[in-house]
């Protein structure tokens, strides 16, 4: 039989396991290795000008997302070896996969043990931002250490009284080296986009307006077979096709905070939001919008693309190029035509799009608190500054990725055509880091010329006011930060589940609204928008 | 007890205590230290001040937790989903047994065995991505499911009324065979001859199962309840991480879903704690009365 008395240690197993659980990621800040401590950190000329390669044994660690899933580890990157025999201080990466950044910075954070240079999204990838991060003193404030140690960066600084601006905090604290943007490309490159040879087959101009629009995916659906003719992808927000502005910038809103006439708004508590939800709700129940489209990751959209299923979806330009040529090796015929962003009616110039700020903060490489070297680590990410650095971070290495024309770089075929076959995207993330944000200056002319441009592939189409309504890099004050993060995910979590009720078909999107609107005003949606309003005053004023 | 024994109790037994000796060790380091940190539940905790430079916040992570929007939705969700897997999914594993046991063909006997612990080795990940993909528009339940319901084929993980059947199934689909192996080695202990004499008196081989063996296996069954009623709050939140979409939160937001978003994802360490604490109290809770029960009713209990 079984002896029922024997089990007596089993209690004590279980309560152990059941508070343990709440105890998971909590650990001490251990003290770092300080043997290395009291080597000298040289090569510091008198004039202050570091000398490239800084001659140093330290070894800095280093924490980022990576680049590229072409090799293995970062340090068979052949630009990443570049960098560092260049700056000549040996780099000790972490990597974590893009997909998961945000859990894994977050256990970076949480362990306390941070390494000497970490390169994220400080704005917008942390809660409460960059004043916060400073004030509970996972970074330190850069400004005397760039004006000592990191000429290229102020030199730059202060040729872009703009840019300058917008890399600094509300106090005016330096606290990353910015991963900066030219503007052109760099700063625009998706949109709204359909297949040019259905278009001509069934006669119909490039869609315009919303009605347009649907005219057009109807005639897919009908007369083209396409089973979802408008698609999706989702990958990182369930809303991602949405977010920068495509179709719900026709109803004069988006999902997030922007500005009308120097007031911060809501948009999910404007009539142009139920507006929009009715809208795509209709779609989806026509067949016109893919009804997984918030489930659907980017080979999803692949598929439905190479499939001939969806028509018509919303990308960046590099990816439709992908496409194109991938299509045309079965389909002479097959083309892609980039359209406007929707607007309600013909003329209207469209309110959202993507278009980013000169500065993000994504990619921006911070020197942790606990840094031993932290002067060594504002020196070496100087480097991306120079005019050497630039050429670096955008070309490769001459000889290799890029030739001097006449003075000016040349993509090599390495690039241009790769002998292993790669994509000149994939074969520029391992040569350069242009594809890929990071501490240094974004070239657009780079960018320019390797995408396709042309009647078709016309950026200039994707054009809107962007960047009159949409927030500029604010900060949120380190003290409203925690409640307004609060306030922010419950709201978040709303939102995203009435749009999605209401887009499937579950909710008619009226009473959704109506209750939407009453529960962010209970959830204290008008405090988000008081500190969102606080934060861009500041910001004005900087 | 006195000091006498005990003193002699050690020495004859020395190399017995010194053979446990790693055992308590391991429970100290890794799973009582551990619980120090708990104290973070009742602080603003800041990794870079740590548990002793961090401010005091009383009991304002909690109040916050009982006062937040969710709250109600989330206790909801998850005594929905641990009631339903606790009458289904704690009671196929049975099932299973009890008629495993009457197979009498050996080889197809461990057949079923096999195939029916299978999918317990199989990763969560490929689970959720199996779930999935079945039961998107278009995939193989979803377009039975529609056959049968007249339904309008949409991914089945996107209707909230849904999940917490999905939920249940897929559990009973990925457990059942391999929790009845305890069941099954109960049933080995049962004496052959009370099932001799049971025949002998002329009872069917329905009539042997209602009064041999499932009184025979009862008391492994309330001590697997206890265990169970334990762990009823902590309901699988991997595999709710890898199916749930906001579309859904309505019925598949669960309290340990909701620690996960606010601890990993927010970085409100100290608020995701408290509701963790919030949570693992109420399962000790549950333990607790349950076993209590159990000792008045059946007279088995853990202690």
């Amino acid at each position: 039989m079984f002896a029922v008395k024997k089990y007596t240690f089993l209690p004590i197993i279980l309560i152990v396991l059941l508070l343990t659980a709440a105890c998971s990621g909590t650990s001490g800040s251990t003290p770092r290795n300080s043997s290395e401590q009291n080597q000298a950190e040289t090569a510091q000329p008198a004039d202050g000008q570091p000398l490239y390669p800084i001659q140093t044994d330290i070894e800095l660690s280093y924490w980022l997302q990576s680049p590229t899933t072409l090799k293995p580890s970062i340090h068979d990157i052949p630009f990443y070896q570049e960098w560092q025999k260049r700056i000549g201080v040996p780099l000790r990466f972490s990597e974590v996969s893009p997909a998961q950044a945000g859990e894994a910075f977050s256990v970076l954070l949480s362990s306390g043990n941070l390494p000497d240079i970490i390169e994220y999204n400080w704005l917008s990838g942390i809660p409460g931002g960059p004043e916060k991060a400073l004030k509970d003193g996972y970074i330190i404030r850069l400004n005397e250490l760039i004006d000592q140690y990191a000429p290229n960066l102020k030199t730059f600084l202060q040729a872009h009284p703009e840019l300058d601006k917008l890399v600094k905090t509300d106090n005016g604290d330096y606290y990353a080296f910015p991963f900066l943007k030219e503007g052109g490309m760099t700063t625009q490159w998706a949109g709204p986009v359909l297949r040019k040879d259905w278009l001509e087959e069934l006669e119909l101009p490039v869609p315009e307006t919303i009605d347009e629009w649907h005219t057009v995916l109807t005639a897919f659906k009908e007369r083209k077979g396409a089973k979802v003719p408008l698609t999706f992808s989702s990958q990182t927000n369930v809303l991602q096709g949405f977010l920068d502005g495509a179709f719900i910038g026709a109803f004069g809103v988006i999902r997030g905070f922007y500005i009308d006439e120097g007031k911060v708004q809501y948009g999910p508590l404007q009539p142009g939001y139920k507006q929009f939800m009715a809208t795509m709700s209709n779609w989806r129940e026509e067949g016109l919008l893919d009804p997984n489209f918030s489930q659907n990751d980017r080979k999803t959209q692949d598929a439905h693309i190479m499939t001939g299923a969806a028509g018509a979806t919303y990308s960046s330009g590099a990816n439709i190029d992908k496409w194109e040529a991938a299509l045309q090796t079965e389909d002479k015929q097959a083309a892609f035509i980039f359209a406007p962003y929707p607007v309600l009616k013909h003329g209207d110039t469209p309110k959202f799009g993507q278009e980013a700020w000169l500065y993000g903060a994504e990619g921006s490489a911070a020197v942790s608190a606990t840094s031993k070297h932290a002067k060594l680590a504002v020196q070496l990410l100087d480097y991306a500054y120079s005019e050497e650095g630039y050429l670096l971070f955008n070309y490769g290495t001459e000889g290799q990725s890029y030739t001097l024309k006449n003075g000016k770089p040349e993509l090599t075929e390495l690039i241009t055509n790769n002998p292993d076959h790669l994509s000149y995207l994939e074969a520029l993330s391992l040569y350069t880091h242009t594809v890929n944000p990071g501490p240094y200056v974004g070239s657009k002319e780079l960018i320019g010329r390797l995408a396709i441009t042309n009647e078709d592939h016309n950026y200039d189409r994707w054009k809107t006011d962007n960047l009159k309504h949409v927030l500029p890099p604010v900060s949120i004050s380190a003290e409203e930060s925690n409640e307004y993060a609060r306030i922010m995910t419950d709201v978040n979590t709303l939102v995203d589940e009435t749009t999605l009720k209401v887009i499937l078909g579950t909710v008619p999107a009226e009473e959704a609204h109506r209750d939407l609107a009453a529960k962010l005003d209970a959830l204290g949606i008008q405090r988000a928008l008081e500190i969102q309003q606080a934060a861009y005053n500041r910001f004005l004023n900087r | 007890m006195n000091k006498e024994r005990i003193v002699k109790d050690f020495k004859r037994n020395k190399w017995l205590y010194a053979l446990a000796l790693p055992i308590v060790a391991y429970y100290v380091v890794f799973q009582y230290f551990p619980m120090l940190g708990a104290v973070i539940a009742f602080q603003h905790y800041s990794p870079m001040k740590g548990i002793l430079g961090s401010e005091w916040a009383g009991l304002s992570h909690f109040v916050a937790f009982f006062d937040s929007y969710y709250f109600g939705r989330l206790i909801r969700n998850t005594l929905y989903l641990s009631v339903y897997s606790l009458l289904f999914e704690f009671s196929a594993p049975i099932v299973l047994a009890l008629f495993m046991n009457e197979i009498r063909f050996r080889f197809f006997k461990s057949l079923v065995q096999t195939v029916s612990f299978l999918p317990y080795f199989v990763s969560l990940i490929v689970v959720g991505g199996i779930i999935k993909d079945l039961t998107r528009s278009g995939g193989l339940i979803n377009a039975a499911y529609t056959w049968l319901t007249g339904g309008s084929g949409q991914d089945m993980l996107q209707q909230p009324e849904l999940f917490r059947t999905i939920y249940v199934l897929s559990e009973i689909w990925q457990r059942a065979g391999w929790e009845s192996i305890i069941y099954l080695a109960a049933l080995a202990t049962i004496p052959i001859q009370q099932y001799e004499a049971a025949r002998i008196d002329g009872a069917s081989r329905w009539r042997q199962m209602i009064s041999i063996t499932l009184p025979g296996l009862l008391p492994t069954i309330v001590i697997m309840l206890i265990l169970r009623v334990g762990h009823m709050l902590d309901i699988g939140y991997e595999k709710i991480l890898l199916l749930y979409n906001p579309v859904i939160y309505d019925t598949a937001d669960v309290i340990s879903t909701f620690v996960y978003r606010k601890g990993l994802l927010d970085y409100d360490w100290s608020f995701s704690s408290a509701v963790g604490l919030f949570n693992s109290t109420i399962s000790l809770l549950l333990l607790l009365i349950a076993n209590w029960v159990s000792r008045k009713t059946t007279g088995n209990s853990l202690w």
